[in-house]
């Protein structure tokens, strides 16, 4: 993308899932599975934000898998600062790698300890990780900072269940900034969230960004919120990448008609806006189907022959930048 | 006449030891073939206010004060029977929240609907599959699949299934609570549509009850706005978004993200909503909000302005207090 350094790359990753057989299918030797990601391909620079937008069972949760190395792809290299992470080993180098990267998890109620006071639960990864036991103190109370809680000796000897939704997604941010990590992950961090919450989180989640100048990944199926925290985003349609570029331009101007009917299909709080008919159609298919060309094709408002036959790669079509796979654009 | 008024209802969830005052004074009105928006933040008691039209709010449930009534009739003093037998299904129908999850997991889709059609509307077994067609036309699904299990379907169609048996016994009104959360925006908009054009065929009055105010942009005619229990504000969907008079509305608007706007910084409202075992007496969002003045610690009074109403005592300043709203200043909080 940029002339800055590079610091994710995935090259043709696929992950596919078993899935469970019928009688018919184990006689006649079928085989049927999940594409959930197909021959993804894509770098990240250092400091880029990049939000991945799709609908669910497109493959956005199991691509954060694989950059966290929690499943191995069945096809193609992941690269992480030119060491390809899916090869690492020994217990030193992923604790290395681990200490560079954390997640943000949906749901701040599931993925807190309730056992565990805040403290315990920010100090879990500065242990697990062996960081130097002096500075704790100052790190919590760093992170505590960035995260805006205010009072922090009276959040630390609290309990999960005492505070609200807000409060403990920043508990979540908190702990997952805690080691200064390189590269964060988030999956979905508000949607469990009200609104009015929802801003606090995400402004403290763009102010972080920029005093740590860490490299992002934001998943989610909003793009209204991938629009507020992200320059860059990247729109996934059953497991493959359908366009790719610039926040502004994918908003503004989107290329393959996947994304033109996305950005159609997001209200927005006006009383002017349009009714048009979605130029889409169909439900998302059954994700076993196996495709010869474009995905999109059985749904596509403009697909020809060419469309069913021939599957279009993710080519940079008017800028460099903006990458899309489409016949027709 | 309004096809469903409620009137000062008031609904309290009494448990052992302490009281929740759930719904505190809701007045509304809905016209036939209206389609009202309930908006509000989680806990804020737009599910009790729609449950409570219904009838099917959880046992420590006590309205307390009010009536709710239907063409003119008062519902709260029919007996429950008669509810059953003579407005549930018929009049007013109810489409729960993640109604997907409320298909029984263990029987056909055709079985669960001749359940209604059989035991409520008295239809045969044959006229009832025939009207279980006639509904799957009318919501847009193949009638082959009438014989599948629920886990046969995806989300957007099991929610179809869920408005195809609402409409079973042709309702005049259908309450739906947070019937697009779970779904893709695409399935989301292709189920608003749906609801826009049954409500234009079947003139049907629709409630909906939502936390999102770009789906109530996107559909409903008129909008109420809920906060701690009460109807901040109510009014045409216009004037709660472009000329909100209650902060909180503003501030709901601030906090929005806008796909479409250059500028959009979003600015939370900071605190959370008050207990509702113990609501600060006088106006409820006083804590929160960046205009209170002295006067708030009294109870403020409903204000009525051609079709619009708004409980706060700056009401008449909301010109002059909009500008400062969009302002981030306004909204931080200085300790």
């Amino acid at each position: 993308m940029n002339s800055s350094k590079v610091v994710l790359e995935f090259k043709n990753v696929s992950k596919f899932y078993d899935v469970s057989r019928s009688l018919k299918e184990i006689l006649s030797g079928n085989k049927p599975q999940v594409k959930a990601v197909e021959n993804v391909s894509f770098q990240i620079s250092q400091g880029e934000s990049v939000g991945i937008l799709g609908e669910s069972g497109c493959g956005k949760t199991t691509l954060a898998k694989l950059i966290l190395n929690l499943l191995k792809p069945n096809k193609g290299e992941i690269f992480f600062e030119d060491v390809q992470i899916n090869k690492l080993s020994d217990r030193k180098n992923i604790v290395a790698y681990k200490r560079k990267l954390q997640f943000i998890f949906q749901n701040p109620y599931d993925s807190l300890n309730p056992r565990f006071t805040i403290k315990e639960i920010l100090l879990e990864p500065l242990k697990a990780l062996g960081f130097a036991k002096i500075n704790y103190d100052e790190m919590i109370s760093n992170v505590m900072q960035l995260v805006k809680l205010k009072n922090q000796e009276e959040y630390l000897h609290k309990y999960p269940h005492e505070l609200s939704g807000g409060q403990l997604q920043r508990i979540v941010l908190a702990r997952a900034l805690i080691i200064n990590p390189k590269f964060v992950v988030a999956d979905e961090p508000v949607s469990m969230l009200d609104v009015s919450v929802r801003a606090g989180i995400l402004n403290a989640f763009n102010e972080a960004k920029s005093k740590m100048n860490f490299t992002a990944i934001y998943i989610s199926h909003d793009l209204a919120l991938v629009k507020y925290v992200c320059e860059r985003t990247i729109v996934m349609y059953l497991g493959s990448i359908v366009e790719d570029g610039p926040t502004d331009e994918v908003v503004k101007n989107p290329l393959h008609p996947y994304t033109k009917a996305l950005v159609m299909a997001v209200p927005v709080p006006h009383v002017n806006q349009s009714h048009e008919p979605l130029p889409i159609k169909g439900n998302i298919p059954d994700a076993t189907k196996i495709y010869k060309g474009c995905k999109f094709a059985d749904r596509c408002p403009k697909a020809k022959e060419i469309c069913f036959n021939d599957n279009p790669k993710l080519e940079a079509k008017s800028q460099m930048n903006h990458r899309i796979a489409c016949h027709f654009v | 006449m309004s096809i469903l008024e409620i009137e000062n209802l008031s609904v309290h969830y009494v448990g052992k030891t302490s009281t929740v005052k759930a719904v505190e004074n809701a007045s509304l009105k809905l016209e036939e073939g209206e389609l009202l928006g309930i908006v509000g933040e989680s806990g804020c008691g737009k599910t009790t206010l729609a449950r409570s039209i219904m009838g099917v709010n959880p046992q420590a449930a006590e309205i307390n004060s009010g009536q709710i009534y239907f063409e003119g009739k008062p519902l709260l003093k029919t007996s429950k029977k008669d509810f059953i037998e003579d407005y549930k299904w018929k009049k007013i129908s109810f489409i729960p929240q993640s109604a997907m999850n409320s298909l029984d997991p263990v029987y056909r889709i055709n079985d669960q609907m001749r359940e209604i059609l059989i035991i409520r509307g008295r239809l045969s077994k044959k006229d009832a599959d025939l009207r279980s067609e006639e509904l799957f036309n009318l919501v847009g699904i193949d009638t082959k699949r009438l014989r599948d299990f629920p886990h046969q379907f995806s989300g957007g169609m099991k929610q179809r299934v869920a408005i195809a048996m609402a409409l079973a016994l042709n309702p005049k009104i259908i309450i739906a609570d947070e019937p697009v959360t779970a779904l893709d925006v695409i399935v989301q908009r292709q189920i608003l549509d749906l609801f826009n054009e049954l409500r234009e065929k079947l003139n049907l009055s629709i409630i909906l009850v939502t936390h999102d105010v770009s789906v109530v942009a996107y559909i409903c005619q008129k909008v109420a706005v809920m906060y701690a229990g009460e109807i901040v504000e109510m009014g045409s969907v216009a004037s709660i978004l472009e000329e909100p008079q209650h902060p909180y509305t503003m501030g709901l608007n601030n906090a929005f993200p806008d796909l479409q706007s250059k500028d959009n910084f979003l600015v939370p409202i900071e605190g959370s909503p008050p207990n509702l075992v113990y609501p600060p007496s006088g106006c409820r969002f006083k804590e929160r909000c960046p205009f209170s003045i002295k006067k708030c610690d009294e109870k403020p009074i409903r204000s009525f302005d051609n079709e619009k109403e708004v409980i706060c005592w700056r009401a008449d300043e909301s010109k002059e207090l909009q500008i400062e709203s969009r302002k981030v200043l306004t909204w931080v909080v200085n300790e």
